[in-house]
């Protein structure tokens, strides 16, 4: 059809009018709207990633430093455990050494003492032989001044 | 009735219904109109847009679904494309260019319906879009220029304005009728292939048309959309 009729033009352009009317309140205004608001969540959303985001990271190293305290804390123990176990061992060394040369001197003290005790056994054996030593050769008793005597003589004689 | 380049269309619904009902012949009377038929196929495609867009906005949901994407894909995409060639003013527009394209889309396509004429094959609703496109750029034109608006009309350089003040006002004039006849004559020649190819050899003939087609009608509603936004850029861009 190519006649041009005015009227068929203006039914049409009531047509587009209504048209463009009714899809912009029908369409347009809410999925624009939609659409808008969809970006909105979409923002908040990614806005609440980033918080997050950056939450784990602040997390994340005050786990690390307090990782790292705690390391520290650990190798300081360590090195005052050594430290306390080798005082330890140094002072049960000490202890040890010092109750060996006690037991030393007790020991040498012992037999300094049984020396003595054996001398004056000796010393007294001695004696009693050489009393009856004297007896058999003087055949007779040997009184307790004589005895002395003698005794002294002989220590003097021996040194 | 001859309808694709006075070739008789084989089959239409809108001629079924006047036939049946013989209320056509009175409604083209009190409508003044020679021909009802394309103003039925304008109405179903108002009816299709109307009833999409209420399926659409009963069922938008955060994640969207089929429709409400394609929907969304097209007025986002529009929007979209709007503002990066005429900047945030140009977010107003947005309805009319969307409806627009969407309008012309849908007729065009209904063209390709068997027993449907498209609507934009009849010279009278190109014109009839062409005049709503002319009238709104040279409003707003006006309304954001004031009398200042008459320097788009005078060119670039001043010495040629007495010139340009006779030229422009006729290229201005030109764009509707070129509007109105490039919709126009696309349409129908697609209608008249159809229809020729349709009598050659109607399913092995018409068929790979049917997929040119549609990409075809896709780019002609494109066009006069680009267009629009580029009449409706020069009256809102500062005149040289």
């Amino acid at each position: 059809m190519l006649e041009i009729n005015i009227w068929e033009i203006g039914v049409h352009i009531l047509n587009v009018i209504i048209l463009f009317i009714v899809l912009r309140l029908l369409l347009y205004k809410p999925i624009l709207k939609f659409i808008k608001k969809r970006e909105n969540i979409f923002a908040d959303k990614a806005d609440d990633l980033d918080d997050m985001e950056k939450g784990l990271v602040q997390q994340k190293q005050e786990y690390q430093q307090m990782m790292s305290e705690a390391n520290n804390e650990a190798a300081s123990i360590i090195t005052k455990s050594n430290e306390m176990a080798r005082d330890h061992a140094r002072e049960i060394l000490d202890n040890a050494k010092e109750h060996a040369r006690d037991l030393v001197v007790r020991a040498k003290k012992e037999i300094e003492g049984e020396k003595v005790q054996a001398r004056m056994d000796m010393k007294s054996d001695i004696a009693e032989m050489a009393i009856q030593i004297a007896e058999k050769v003087l055949e007779r008793e040997v009184s307790i001044d004589d005895n002395r005597k003698i005794i002294d003589e002989f220590f003097e004689r021996v040194g | 009735m001859g309808f694709a380049g006075g070739l008789p269309h084989p089959l239409l619904y809108a001629d079924m219904l006047k036939s049946i009902g013989h209320w056509g012949a009175n409604v083209e009377q009190a409508l003044g109109v020679a021909s009802i038929n394309h103003v039925l196929y304008m109405w179903l495609a108002m009816g299709i847009l109307f009833s999409l867009g209420l399926i659409v906005r009963g069922r938008l949901q955060l994640v969207p679904g089929g429709l409400q994407n394609l929907f969304e894909t097209i007025i986002g995409g529009l929007e979209d494309f709007t503002v990066s060639n005429l900047g945030q003013e140009g977010r107003q527009f947005m309805p009319l260019l969307c409806t627009i394209f969407m309008f012309i889309l849908t007729m065009n396509y209904i063209g390709l319906i068997p027993g449907c004429d498209a609507p934009t094959a009849n010279i009278n609703t190109p014109a009839a879009m062409a005049i709503i496109v002319f009238l709104f750029y040279q409003g707003v034109g006006m309304k954001k220029w004031g009398f200042g608006y008459i320097k788009h009309f005078m060119g670039p350089v001043s010495f040629l304005a007495p010139l340009m003040l006779i030229l422009e006002p006729i290229s201005h004039i030109a764009r509707p009728l070129s509007l109105t006849l490039r919709l126009f004559g696309n349409i129908r020649g697609e209608e008249i292939v159809l229809i020729l190819m349709f009598f050659l050899a109607p399913l092995i003939g018409s068929l790979p048309m049917y997929f040119l087609f549609v990409l075809a009608k896709t780019i002609q509603a494109f066009i006069f959309f680009m267009l629009t936004m580029l009449y409706l850029q020069g009256s809102i861009e500062h005149a040289h």
